[in-house]
């Protein structure tokens, strides 16, 4: 299972911590700063994959990390995880990130901290997969957002726009 | 989310910051404002959802945050959806687990469950979902089940439901009863949308590692949908990525049957794997597609190493895997070298991986840290005994260059590959010699610790050791574990090298000293204690070791100062037999499992999933999958029988009729294992015949020592019953009974002593007493019956007991011409004598063999007499046997070693037949095991 995603930039700063563990916030802390430690360094020629940190899991834990522009995104996970599942999976989370604020950038996860953690749900859950699909994601996320809206009408009208999507 | 302002400036504030300390201000001033806001009881909505929004990202920046959690419950039960929306997020991200407020969000959770819009139930499943406390598991469980197995929920509604599931079991294994519905949820894996099926059978594999083999219908699924998948090409329109039909859901079905016995899906399952297999023979051409398709192969492969690792499709992956190790691709090379360390770990036959040993050697210096891990675990799993060297030679000079971070795990690797592997001592010591002084810094005290215990334990490597340490105490550079170990080793067996030239034991406390300025302190304190025995062990240089010890008497460290002062009393005490006894050699370490082992072992952890195989060779994954509980209640049908004779093929053998074993249900074959088990407890049988305490049994699941006091007639025996297997042992009963009724012997449990335990927990350990009285000569040596239950398998063991009328002799010290009258006088009589020629290979070998022998016959009880014959190596000894009824035996014995013949004639004359035979046939068995 997945046990961790961690966003975090160059410098470390933390853009979305979200844990599948029940593990204290202090630690969460300190486990990212060690992640950030052990990633940042690493040219990207290298692979993607880390044995885990001393703070979560040792070697029996990977992360799977990728670098897009100026952030990190990275994902811990146990044994049973495909190390290239993650990988993918991770792919799949940016380009749903991407989907909804439409080009995304470091700024957007900023202003926009809780919506990470609506996609990331949207994608994983209980740090098992939930969908991969990117229509079916996006779709999911915009049906919260038009309900959040202040001057939704037509609350009711949710079921039957989700059903539409399903074959 | 709508924008809020007051949040948005509040961000770019804390952007602005340009030290921690500025954030830490502006953060503070916040709490300050947004406290007495929290203490208004006119906060809106929107300013309250503004407010909870800032206190999450105070703590996603790692600021502590304890307050808003009643503001979060008022955010959950608030009719906005996007008020309940950071309600949840912030009951799932502030709220501690155990506050009372997370009774009020859980009353919250039950109403959304059942809400008539669908994105409320699912957000109520995520905050469900992240939350999982006890509560949750406890009462709503079955709504959660409901919601997934409703015919008509949405599939959005169903894979979050089914998730939900997943973490409630895993947190609360016991609330969620999941054996009242775990068979229900089986179906849906064959449900139409990809994405439940994926999420139904993330939770089925949880279940199929609880609840076993009631989820053995979900392989029957697991293997249809992936026939659809990979050879009837299902059409899976939106799940297709890059190429390849859904992946995640085709390496999960992959990894699910890992955790099943192929039964006859078997035929099936090879079909699909091969496709699999052959369709990645071309590598893609996109990156991403190459990652979609390798990741299903690489869990293929997995899973073709659970289903039938012998077949030809894994030589065939083995190719694969070889073009792997060499990619261009990291990631390739990476999961290559995983995947091969799990093939080595499973394989019979190494072969088809030992043709890429240069390769591997290479990737150990791959520029990539992560890479060259991997080929650490590989070489360490394919090890095997005519690879060993090589590897561990190849190891050795990586350790010299390889980082840090790598050197440890490297340096424990390697002592246990050259403690597996090992065929010849000398080869043993030196590649362990040379890895304290490559590694030592990277290591723990365990791998020396061990090199000791192994030395110790394993007569025929101590002289070769004693060498060595003193060769690395006069290297011009000696690491401080290379000090301990030789320090360890001098003070034990210095006495073996002490004739050869150069080793004299001046040289050895020479050598020593020279090492203590400049050693750190403990390794000083180790060099004392080595100090202090050679006290007793050399007593020509005792004076240049008292003025030593004495010089650390005034030791500014504590633990110096005080071994110094109590090795220099115990040194100076007027006492002929303290110092022998005190610095008496060590016993061999009772063979436990290594703690090198325990301590690789160690690092792996608790994860949710378990694992389906570990770094390491075969033995330890086919010893892990033998420990499935489903398999021990199997084994648990018939009990088992274990019969031991350590004399069964002695040539003399003192003849013991061993109950024989009815019950058998296997012939007694001779498996190699068993050989082994019988020539090892020979073993132990012999070595108690001269020395009071050892082992006596050692077998998989129990350890036996013993522990003897003679006073003739009397003797006092201990048993110490260990337990070495990973369960309790019950029902245990310990006995022991002479093996004739005739009452020559009896043996009977002491009476004051604790009663034995009924059980014994795993490393637990009984003892029990005996009380022994020689009535008169006895020609054959006590029974001991151990019985046992370990998993409901009850076992017998039945071992002789060293106890043989020759145990109870004490030395007599008389003079020359007094011993050849009466070597005359009973050699007329001829009525007690016993002679044999025993085979005696290891006097040409060994130059310390006849001080072995000297030993040898003191410690079966003889005095040595000095003098009496014209051969300086042969060995003169009387003894005297006491009986309580018959009274006193007297008895004799010349032993003549012949070195250049391998032969040694052994004479006993003794004024009682039984007791002349009992000691010939003692030797023979001493020499026999050596």
């Amino acid at each position: 299972m997945i046990r961790s995603v961690l966003i975090f930039n160059q410098l470390g700063k933390p853009r979305l911590i979200k844990f599948y563990e029940q593990i204290s916030a202090s630690l969460q802390q300190d486990i990212l700063r060690e992640i950030h430690g052990l990633v940042a360094k690493r040219p990207d020629t290298l692979c993607n994959f880390l044995e885990g940190s001393r703070s979560i899991g040792g070697s029996d834990t990977r992360i799977v990390y990728r670098h897009y522009a100026t952030l990190y995104f990275v994902f811990v996970a146990d044994m049973s995880e495909s190390e290239l599942g993650i990988m993918d999976l991770i792919q799949v989370f940016v380009e749903a990130l991407d989907r909804v604020f439409e080009n995304v950038c470091e700024l957007d996860l900023i202003f926009h901290f809780d919506e990470i953690h609506y996609v990331l749900s949207e994608v994983v859950s209980a740090g098992m997969v939930v969908e991969t699909n990117l229509s079916e994601i996006s779709r999911a996320v915009n049906e919260a957002k038009r309900q959040a809206k202040p001057d939704s009408d037509h609350p009711r009208l949710a079921i039957n726009t989700l059903r539409r999507g399903f074959v | 989310m709508a924008p809020m302002k007051g949040l948005t400036v509040f961000i770019a504030d804390l952007r602005k910051c340009r030290s921690q300390e500025d954030e830490e201000r502006r953060v503070n001033k916040e709490l300050a404002n947004i406290r007495t806001k929290f203490k208004e009881n006119s906060l809106n909505g929107y300013n309250r959802k503004k407010y909870v929004c800032k206190l999450i990202y105070m703590s996603l920046l790692g600021h502590e945050v304890n307050i808003g959690h009643k503001e979060a419950v008022d955010l959950v039960n608030s009719t906005k959806f996007s008020e309940k929306q950071i309600g949840y997020l912030a009951a799932s991200l502030l709220i501690p687990e155990g506050s009372e407020l997370m009774r009020a969000v859980v009353s919250s959770l039950r109403r959304d469950l059942y809400d008539t819009n669908e994105c409320i139930v699912c957000l109520a499943l995520c905050a469900a979902t992240n939350v999982a406390t006890r509560e949750i598991a406890e009462s709503l469980t079955e709504d959660v089940v409901m919601l997934l197995l409703a015919p008509s929920g949405s599939p959005f509604v169903k894979k979050k439901a089914a998730l939900c599931l997943l973490r409630l079991l895993r947190r609360f294994p016991e609330s969620v009863k999941a054996q009242q519905w775990a068979a229900r949820v089986i179906p849906y894996m064959g449900h139409r949308d990809v994405g439940v099926t994926l999420a139904v059978t993330s939770l089925v594999t949880a279940l199929a590692q609880q609840q076993g083999d009631e989820m053995r219908k979900a392989s029957t699924f697991a293997v249809r949908r992936l026939r659809s998948l990979v050879l009837d090409g299902e059409r899976v329109a939106d799940h297709v990525y890059y190429g390849v039909p859904a992946p995640w859901l085709q390496v999960k079905l992959l990894r699910l049957l890992q955790y099943f016995e192929p039964g006859e899906q078997r035929p099936e399952l090879l079909g699909i794997l091969r496709r699999i297999i052959d369709e990645s023979q071309e590598a893609p051409r996109e990156l991403q597609q190459m990652n979609a398709q390798y990741a299903v192969l690489f869990e293929a492969i997995n899973l073709g190493i659970h289903v039938d690792v012998d077949q030809g499709l894994m030589h065939e992956s083995a190719l694969l895997l070889g073009r792997f190790i060499t990619s261009r691709e990291t990631n390739i090379r990476f999961l290559g070298l995983e995947t091969m360390a799990h093939l080595a770990a499973c394989i019979d036959s190494l072969e088809p991986i030992k043709r890429y040993q240069g390769v591997i050697v290479q990737s150990l210096r791959d520029r990539d840290v992560s890479v060259r891990r991997r080929a650490l675990d590989l070489l360490y799993s394919m090890c095997d005994v005519t690879s060993a060297k090589a590897i561990v030679a190849e190891l050795l000079r990586h350790m010299a260059i390889a980082d840090a971070t790598l050197r440890e795990e490297m340096a424990l690797k390697v002592a246990i590959l050259t403690e597996k592997f090992a065929t010849e001592y000398a080869w043993y010591v030196d590649v362990m010699m040379r890895l304290v002084s490559l590694a030592g810094d990277h290591m723990g005290d365990e791998v020396w610790h061990r090199i000791v215990q192994v030395i110790l334990g394993n007569e025929e490597l101590q002289l070769y050791a004693c060498r060595i340490a003193l060769q690395t105490l006069r290297a011009p550079v000696c690491h401080e574990s290379a000090l301990k170990v030789s320090a360890y080793v001098l003070g034990e067996f210095g006495h073996l090298i002490a004739n050869a030239p150069g080793c004299a034991p001046l040289d050895q406390l020479k050598a020593l000293q020279a090492r203590l300025p400049a050693a750190s302190l403990p390794a000083r304190a180790v060099a004392l204690t080595a100090v202090a025995k050679f006290t007793n062990l050399f007593p020509e240089i005792k004076n240049l070791c008292l003025r030593l010890l004495d010089r650390f008497r005034g030791a500014l460290d504590a633990e110096l100062q005080q071994r110094a002062c109590e090795y220099y009393a115990l040194a100076t005490v007027e006492s002929e037999s303290l110092l022998p006894t005190v610095f008496e050699e060590m016993p061999p370490y009772p063979e436990r499992q290594s703690a090198l082992m325990s301590r690789l072992l160690s690092r792996e952890t608790d994860t949710e999933d378990q694992r389906t195989w570990v770094v390491g060779g075969r033995d330890i994954n086919r010893s892990r999958s033998t420990r499935k509980p489903a398999e021990e209640d199997s084994s648990a049908v018939g009990g088992k029988q274990e019969t031991i004779q350590p004399t069964a093929t002695s040539a003399t053998a003192v003849a013991v009729e061993a109950a024989a074993p009815t019950s058998l249900d296997e012939p007694p074959a001779q498996t190699p294992e068993e050989q082994e088990r019988v020539a090892k407890s020979r073993k132990h049988y012999a070595r108690l015949l001269w020395e009071s305490d050892g082992i006596l049994y050692d077998g998989a699941e129990v350890q036996v020592g013993m522990m003897a006091q003679y006073k003739p007639p009397a003797a006092r025996i201990g048993l110490f019953l260990g337990n070495k297997s990973a369960a309790a042992i019950c029902d245990i009963s310990i006995q022991a009974e002479s093996s004739d009724k005739s009452g020559d012997l009896v043996i009977q449990q002491a009476t004051d002593q604790d009663a034995v335990p009924d059980s014994l927990m795993p490393l637990g350990q009984a003892r029990v007493f005996f009380d022994v009285r020689c009535h008169r000569v006895f020609p054959t040596a006590p029974t001991l019956r151990i019985s046992y239950t370990l998993a409901g398998a009850p076992t017998v063991l039945e071992l002789q007991l060293p106890v043989t009328a020759a145990h109870f002799m004490d030395p007599v010290t008389i003079s020359v011409a007094d011993f050849f009258a009466r070597w005359k006088q009973l050699g007329e009589s001829s009525i007690g004598e016993s002679q044999a020629v025993l085979k005696t290979p290891f006097l040409a070998s060994d130059a310390d063999a006849v001080q072995w022998l000297r030993n040898v016959a003191g410690g079966m009880g003889f005095a040595l007499i000095q003098g009496a014959d014209a051969v300086p190596d042969n060995i003169v000894a009387v003894g005297i046997a006491t009986t309580e009824a018959a009274g006193r035996f007297g008895c004799l014995m010349r032993v003549e070693p012949k070195p250049s013949h391998s032969l040694t004639r052994i004479t006993i004359r003794a004024t009682n037949p039984t007791l002349a035979k009992a000691v010939a046939t003692n030797i023979s068995m001493i020499f026999d095991a050596r």
